[in-house]
């Protein structure tokens, strides 16, 4: 019996195309096929989510009270200095304020995002020593908001150490009582659900990385109803970043 | 004159016919496929935000009625936190009923989901109180408090926000906060975030394929 099948030809042609096998590996083939192409192609590019951005309560400049969920609905960039930041520091205001100039001059309009930088000094950071520091600069926020926030230092340990999950620690004051905070430069990209998309760990962000980033999500946004938003979960799931 | 019933011609037509259904059939099974994966692992049809945390949510250990409780203890379950307060008049109760709809929807793998609601006024809600007011929902719904400083470092990571303000003369004062639910899977992940005034059903959908994860 074996030996028949084997050798007559129209058996043999019969066996192959029998529908039972055909509908079980080409769709399995074709599934697999555009995963793979999904994945070599990447059609889509997302950035990933994260995590969630801290909460917290502190005021800016002005005394004015500043909150997450001020932000929410909106992008928003996220660094941190203090103002004792000397030339030595690590994450000079220039720096920041150089970024914020950018994004004044570069995101579009249409585009919602603030820029917030917290300060890791909050013990000495009034609004009215943050706002003397800011007295010397002539700082543009008309088309992206920017603040510079301080306050309770609990609440400052539990966003930035917990919430943003990065260190900083307050040298022993020097006979004068002055101290410097020592901390490594980062920025955080928050979407409008308050989750961490991107961080950048340098005191000066690539600005073409950041304008980037910032369309990425803002591309997201746009497309996050109906069918485009399947394709933007399945980058998700294929891990489509840049 | 050409034999169109000879075995070989059939044969090669039959073949052209079975590969064509086959394209079809694997085009639609892809669709579904992706649909598939995509409709669970993401919105629009996971019905919160979807995270992709790289790691296990922080542990922490605070007090119920029963002693203290720490989040791993419910490692194995889908875990729910919310952020509320025995004294809030709207937002508190409303999110608890789609919570307790929830796992009433879940029927049988309600056992597998553990709702865990974390007092942010502690200096008012005590365990006893907090449990009463959680059961009162759900018999299976669990209370958390501690100090102050206790909560906040529980509650700012996971971006909540809450301020006191003044309410009337019955209530005391009042805090406003926020009010979306931390779903965390069964390996202490954050997977999802619903806002305010996520249906139970939606929810119920969500749990339910997270659970058997």
């Amino acid at each position: 019996m074996v030996t028949r099948e084997i050798h007559n030809p129209i058996e043999k042609d019969k066996k192959w195309y029998q529908p039972r096998i055909w509908w079980v590996y080409i769709p399995m083939a074709l599934f697999a096929s555009a995963i793979l192409a999904f994945n070599i192609i990447q059609p889509i590019t997302v950035l990933p989510r994260i995590d969630l951005g801290p909460g917290y309560l502190l005021h800016d400049q002005d005394g004015n009270k500043v909150t997450n969920e001020d932000y929410r609905g909106q992008l928003s960039l996220y660094s941190f200095t203090y103002t004792n930041c000397d030339e030595d520091c690590s994450q000079p205001l220039e720096d920041i304020l150089q970024i914020q100039a950018f994004m004044e001059e570069n995101v579009p309009p249409d585009v919602t995002i603030s820029h917030i930088t917290i300060s890791l000094d909050p013990e000495r950071d009034t609004p009215e020593r943050l706002k003397a520091a800011l007295s010397k600069y002539d700082i543009s926020d008309d088309n992206v908001d920017w603040k510079f926030i301080s306050g309770d230092p609990l609440i400052t340990k539990y966003a930035v150490g917990s919430g943003f999950g990065f260190y900083y620690n307050a040298s022993e004051p020097d006979k004068n009582g002055d101290y410097d905070v020592t901390f490594q430069p980062r920025y955080f990209l928050l979407d409008g659900w308050g989750i961490i998309r991107t961080h950048y760990g340098v005191s000066a962000p690539s600005t073409e990385i950041l304008l980037r980033d910032i369309n990425l999500i803002t591309e997201e946004i746009k497309n996050s109803e109906g069918v485009a938003s399947l394709g933007y979960e399945a980058a998700h799931l294929f891990l489509c970043y840049p | 004159m050409k034999n169109n019933n000879t075995p070989t011609t059939e044969s090669s037509s039959n073949k052209w016919y079975f590969i064509a259904a086959g394209l079809a059939v694997g085009l639609l099974a892809g669709w579904l496929g992706i649909t598939y994966f995509t409709g669970n692992l993401g919105p629009p049809n996971f019905h919160g935000m979807v995270m992709q945390s790289p790691e296990t949510l922080n542990n922490f250990t605070l007090d119920s009625v029963d002693g203290k409780v720490s989040l791993k203890d419910f490692r194995g379950k889908v875990t729910l936190l919310y952020f509320g307060y025995t004294f809030c008049p709207d937002v508190c109760p409303a999110t608890m009923v789609e919570l307790k709809k929830a796992m009433e929807e879940l029927g049988r793998d309600a056992k597998d989901v553990q709702v865990i609601m974390i007092s942010i006024d502690p200096l008012r809600d005590t365990p006893q109180k907090l449990d009463d007011y959680v059961k009162h929902f759900h018999p299976s719904f669990v209370g958390l408090t501690g100090t102050e400083d206790e909560v906040a470092a529980v509650a700012i990571p996971l971006g909540i926000f809450y301020e006191k303000h003044e309410g009337s003369a019955e209530s005391g004062y009042l805090i406003d906060h926020t009010a979306t639910v931390a779903v965390i899977d069964k390996d202490g992940y954050l997977r999802l975030i619903y806002p305010f005034n996520t249906a139970g059903e939606d929810i119920a959908t969500d749990l339910r394929y997270l659970a058997r994860d």
